[in-house]
């Protein structure tokens, strides 16, 4: 994979150069220096109190989170890697779709869950009597924090388990065998073995938290803000460009701090690989330890979800679905209807394109930073990740106006920011499996007389194919539930889901909104017909690995 | 058939590699021999192409092989960690090679392979599943399957048990002769590379010391280096052994080899006999093995069960030398 | 990889307009809509294509507009309300017209003398509400904005927060338009009183409306939203009712209205064309089905509303006002001030 001919591993930077570096240096040159030189006096604003408190809670939400989530994960993650257990593939899809919601929808579903007249209040009152407090969570921070593991929960158990199955317990036995046991061996041995695996998800965590957006509007109320949220206030709101960009520029350079640090703390562990097959749960206390953790992945997971698909089935006189079959009809016959099925379509083929698209930069990308002098380059691919999504958007606008590549209203951007997007989740999940192959397996095989092409094919391709799965149903995800990118340029044609949902629930009317639950409910169908697919795939790809 | 001339390399600071000179036959089994760290891993790696020396070239039958990239030079490299693939079964680990060298009948050879290693039923077992000794016969077979013109070992008995390396060396050393293989086998075991080379490079700090077959270098070690490192002993000066003997020897290092040396019953005019003290004595076998204190210097060797008594340690003792075996050192 | 090439080069030409015909391209927002034939229709009668392109919400599509300055994204731009026409017009981004059909719109809804936005439509920002909660309680209606500090409506009003939902910033401007920023009594005192009072702030109108009003299934009665909502209440309901579930106050002082602007990018290079497109959206057959598409009335006097608007919908006499140069001047301070008032505690 080292020896893969060059232009091929240029790809992803020209990728990267085109559609990232380019677009953001032209908006933040535009924003800071719109005459030429440097406009200092705007810039002061930035270090007024109310912005250097929106950083300060910006940093301390997204640590919290990232520390909740990894905390909460690590034993569902190790439950799954331990045991199988039927149901053990459901809990892992279900994780991933609640990835995909949009965050309308996901406030829609918590309300219905745990708003002030939802399923639990309900509950509290019949209770403890009608006086009873209700469970006010709107607005505080602790329905952020819920939200963003919610969010969050599959992308660390995803990394997590997709590195922990392939690796050998020798290391685990040999402790057992010296006397290590219970939170010994979890702080002396597994953890640290998992470290570049924890890392990997600590790091996505952080920055998808760090940049939270959605989340902080809708159910945070806005009583919080995040550095994200500022910066769409002053571009969209007030088109403030100059503090838009000064406060881009400062999220980007904190963000890039940070990963050069994780970049330091990644190490290389070439550990022993190995297709281990987990065994049953046996005795009570087994049993009990993956009831326990599934249990809580249920009601934590799959509840809102329920909530929302028991919303989407209930109209005014109970169960009906009526929501459905209205998707279909085209009530006023606008120009920018779309059938469910022309929706799905459009979702599914982005979600392809993104998928081929990230998976094919992605292992290029991971390939180029794994060399030891290329490390520098990979705090690069996460930068995407960290770049408030209106600066790149207005960022498209201002640089790519010029044939060939006027981009600006074209569909094709669609991918392309879906990409940029996935691409970071695709290089995380591909990393760590990566830096474990050792380096004698590919030279065995280049002495075998593989050229550097089938090394790639045989060697690290398959090696690296559960971080591959993973990759790709993090592209495919996030394609399906983006609508930011998809809104910001959308034709009647060429709408996705999530466009068509935020539609609907943009008009008045019950019928609207009992269509966007469908419509939702519609959405994590496809996405879970679209796990099975890529699931398929893989293991056909790659034999029983 | 491999020639290799004045090859350096430089990692860092460290001169790995010091203007190496090597000269292998078709058919020959080579060993470098050498402490860890002499470079003898890197100089099997350049010559397996993964490492480009800084100077030198390497030719094979007249062709020089700077320019042929590793996967075209129809090589065998084994290893030390075996380095199996783990996501194939053992049989597809073995027609790895062949099937990327595009050879026919793959399967054949595969099993014939395999049963040249005695590993004929195991094919379909998964490569993680398999004890250390089976590992390095797969290991082996993988690299012998695609008949590389020229098969490198480094370190293949290494993380093996004693009893199983004595019992797989003759083994390896025939399979070798058997199929006619061109070897370079890499170890840090004396024992080993005499019992399978048929030349042995002993190497030390990025230079070969000496190369020659192993009785050669048993018999006529060139420098001090290789008789320390052989086990032989140290060299002392010409005008130590003058003080201790009224001969004149001259020569800053001369070594007495341990084979020239017996207890003597009593000083005897016909050869060199030095006087000494017995200080320790152990019995190995067919032969007692002695170490005896002359004037600062120790010497050990063997002493057969049948020739003069042996006294209890401690006691003085006369050293006799044969003058055949003091040899001059480079 | 190929594929992915290959997929992309695809998608680049299904998606180029064939160069024969005509075609302008309408830039709007996220919230346009209009019928498939009225646009037909249009094509027929004059050869033009239109392509709408959607670039998300109205401020993020003038933003949009203002950055691509001089090489458009689109030919007409719609969407501009009163709330950011400021901006768009200090930026010098559109081509003056004046069409002819100007004259069926009233002089109240143009806003600039130089022609250089066109009003297509309108809409009144104010309260609705659960006709039957306010039935069961026995409850009369709140007539003005400062009945809503009296304690009766205590804990019954759900807004929008201004920094992040357009009928919020609306509804905020009425406050600002009735109380005044001088005085004794200023918009702030009065939000201060709403808070009191238990008012509740959602980021957006989907959550105030879905999530909180009673009759979606919140726990809130009142609800900052359209005059327009009540009629599509009506029109999306299964079968007609006898009456509307919802209503809403258009009394005077209450409101906030709303204009739509339309206007010919600077850089366009079918100006004609553009404006042929401006005449026809201010055309009746255009204006008629404005109401049932976007929820909001049509400028054009001739223009025949449809029957659930008559029915059910209402126009605020007298809305409040803010004049859309002190609202581009002081939209920062005023909504800084609101969220340290509103939800700072401030």
């Amino acid at each position: 994979m080292a020896r893969l001919a060059r232009p091929l591993l240029l790809l992803p930077l020209l990728f990267l150069g085109l559609f990232y570096v380019w677009p953001l240096l032209s908006i933040l040159a535009l924003g800071l220096a719109p005459d030429g030189t440097l406009e200092t006096g705007q810039l002061r604003q930035l270090l007024s109190p109310w912005h250097l408190n929106t950083l300060v809670f910006t940093v301390f939400q997204a640590l919290l989170s990232t520390v909740l989530t990894i905390a909460l994960v690590l034993p569902a993650a190790w439950v799954c890697v331990r045991w199988s257990f039927p149901g053990r593939s459901l809990l892992l899809s279900l994780s991933t779709l609640a990835f995909v919601l949009p965050t309308v929808v996901v406030a829609a579903a918590f309300s219905a869950l745990i708003g002030s007249g939802g399923l639990v209040n309900d509950l509290l009152r019949q209770t403890l009597g009608p006086n009873a407090a209700p469970l006010r969570l709107e607005g505080t921070l602790a329905i952020i924090l819920i939200a963003h593991v919610f969010y969050n929960f599959a992308v660390a158990l995803r990394i997590i388990t997709g590195f922990w199955a392939n690796r050998s317990t020798l290391q685990e036995d040999a402790a057992r065998v010296l006397g290590a046991q219970g939170w010994r061996l979890w702080w002396e041995i597994r953890l640290p073995l998992l470290r570049p695996a924890l890392l990997a998800a600590a790091a996505l965590i952080f920055i998808f938290t760090f940049t939270s957006f959605g989340v902080i509007i809708i159910l945070g109320e806005l009583r919080f803000s995040t550095l994200e949220v500022e910066i769409y206030l002053q571009a969209v709101n007030l088109f403030n460009l100059p503090v838009a960009a000064g406060l881009s520029l400062l999220q980007i350079s904190f963000m890039l701090v940070l990963m050069l640090f994780y970049t330091r703390l990644r190490q290389r562990l070439p550990l022993a690989l190995r297709a281990a097959q987990a065994p049953r749960p046996r005795g009570w206390r087994q049993c009990l330890a993956v009831s326990a953790v599934s249990g809580f992945m249920l009601v934590l997971l799959a509840a809102p979800l329920l909530a929302l698909a028991l919303r989407s089935l209930s109209g005014a006189e109970g169960l009906t679905g009526a929501w459905y079959a209205a998707l279909s009809r085209d009530v006023r016959g606008s120009v920018l209807f779309v059938p469910p099925v022309q929706a799905v379509g459009n979702s599914l083929f982005y979600a392809f394109c993104t998928t081929a698209m990230a998976l094919v930069l992605g292992l290029l990308a991971a390939s180029l930073i794994q060399r030891r002098s290329r490390r520098w380059l990979d705090p690069l691919f996460m930068l995407p990740l960290a770049t408030s999504a209106v600066t790149l958007g207005f960022g498209f606008i201002v640089a790519l106006d010029e044939p060939p590549l006027d981009l600006r209203a074209s569909p094709v951007l669609i991918p392309i920011a879906h990409t940029l997007v996935a691409l970071p989740f695709v290089v995380r999940s591909i990393q760590p499996s990566l830096d474990a192959i050792s380096p004698s397996l590919r030279e065995s095989a280049s002495v075998l007389g593989a050229t550097p092409w089938q090394v790639w094919r045989q060697i690290d391709l398959p090696l690296v194919s559960r971080g591959l799965l993973v990759g790709a149903i993090f592209a495919f995800t996030i394609s399906m539930g983006e609508f930011g990118a998809s809104l910001f340029i959308a034709r009647p044609a060429n709408a996705t889901i999530p466009v068509v949902i935020y539609r609907l629930l943009g008009q008045p009317g019950t019928m609207n909104m009992g269509q966007a639950m469908a419509m939702s409910v519609i959405l994590l169908l496809t996405c879970s017909l679209g796990f099975i697919v890529i699931e398929r795939v893989q293991r056909a790809g790659s034999g029983a690995f | 058939m491999l020639q290799l001339r004045h090859v350096c390399k430089r990692f860092g600071n460290s001169q790995v590699l010091d203007d190496v000179s090597l000269e292998v036959q078709a058919g020959e089994i080579v060993c470098l021999l050498g402490p860890s760290g002499c470079g003898k891993t890197t100089l099997l790696r350049i010559i397996a192409g993964l490492e480009a020396p800084d100077h030198g070239e390497i030719r094979l039958q007249g062709v020089d092989f700077e320019d042929v990239a590793v996967h075209e030079r129809n090589f065998g490299l084994m290893f030390q960690d075996y380095a199996l693939f783990p996501h194939m079964t053992v049989a597809q680990n073995v027609a790895f090679g062949l099937r990327m060298r595009r050879q026919d009948s793959v399967a054949q050879l595969t099993s014939d392979t395999l049963s040249l290693v005695g590993m004929k039923d195991m094919g379909q077992r998964d490569v993680n599943s398999l004890s250390g000794g089976e590992q390095q016969r797969v290991a082996l077979a993988r690299s012998l399957a695609p008949r590389p013109s020229l098969l490198m070992l480094d370190e293949p008995l290494a993380s093996l048990d004693a009893g199983l390396r004595d019992r797989l060396l003759p083994e390896l050393r025939q399979i070798f002769v058997e199929t006619g293989q061109t070897v370079i086998t890499v170890t840090h075991d004396q024992q080993e590379a005499s019992a399978i080379a048929d030349r042995i490079a002993i190497m030390n700090a990025g230079r070969i010391e000496q190369y020659d077959t192993p009785q050669a270098l048993y018999a006529r070690p060139r420098n001090a280096f290789v008789a320390e490192f052989l086990g032989l002993g140290s060299p002392v000066r010409g005008e130590w052994l003058a003080a201790q003997a009224a001969v004149t020897f001259y020569g800053e290092h001369l070594l007495l080899h341990p084979a020239g040396m017996r207890l003597a019953n009593a000083a005897e005019d016909s050869a060199l006999v030095l006087d000494g003290t017995l200080v320790q004595r152990s019995y190995e076998g067919e032969n007692w093995r002695l170490t005896v204190r002359v004037a600062g210097e120790a010497f050990r060797f063997r002493h057969p069960l049948d020739a003069c008594p042996v006294p209890e340690p401690g006691t003085k003792v006369w050293l006799r030398i044969e003058r055949d075996w003091i040899l001059r050192l480079e | 990889m190929r594929i992915a090439m290959t997929l992309t080069l695809l998608l680049a030409l299904l998606t180029s307009v064939s160069a024969q015909e005509t075609v302008v391209t309408l830039v709007t927002h996220d919230s346009f809509a209009i019928g498939e034939d009225v646009l037909a229709e249009f094509t027929e009668s004059t050869g033009i294509q239109v392509e709408i392109l959607q670039s998300g919400d109205a401020g993020e599509m003038l933003n949009k507009a203002i950055l691509s300055r001089g090489n458009p994204l689109g030919d007409v731009l719609f969407g501009v309300d009163n709330s950011f026409l400021s901006r768009a017009l200090s930026n010098d981004i559109f081509l003056p017209y004046e069409s002819p059909l100007l004259e069926q719109v009233p002089q109240q809804f143009q806003m600039d003398d130089q022609f250089r936005v066109t009003p297509i439509d309108f809409g009144d920002v104010c309260l609705n509400y659960d006709v039957a909660w306010f039935e069961q309680q026995g409850l009369p209606l709140p007539e003005s904005l400062a009945d809503l500090t009296e304690p009766e409506y205590r804990g019954l009003l759900v807004v929008e927060n201004p920094a992040t939902s357009s009928p919020g910033l609306s509804f905020m401007l009425a406050t600002v338009g009735v109380f005044g920023t001088e005085g004794q009594e200023t918009w702030l005192d009065f939000w201060s009183q709403l808070v009191e009072n238990e008012v509740r702030v959602v980021s957006g109108w989907e959550l105030a409306y879905w999530g909180e009003f009673s009759h979606s299934g919140g726990e809130y009665p009142l609800v900052v939203s359209y005059a327009s909502s009540p009629p599509a209440e009506v029109f999306f309901m299964e079968e007609t009712p006898e009456r509307a579930p919802t209503g809403a106050i258009v009394a005077d002082q209450t409101c906030f209205r709303q204009i739509e602007f339309a206007g010919i990018l600077d850089g366009s290079e079918q100006v004609e064309a553009a404006q042929q497109l401006i005449d026809f959206m201010l055309d009746t057959r255009f204006q008629e089905d404005i109401p049932l598409q976007m929820f909001v009335f049509p400028v054009n006097q001739e223009a025949v509303l449809p029957d659930v608007f008559v029915e059910y919908a209402q126009v605020a006499e007298a809305p409040a006002s803010v004049s859309p140069e002190d609202i581009d001047a002081m939209r920062e301070t005023w909504i800084q001030a609101w969220t340290e008032t509103v939800l700072r505690g401030g």
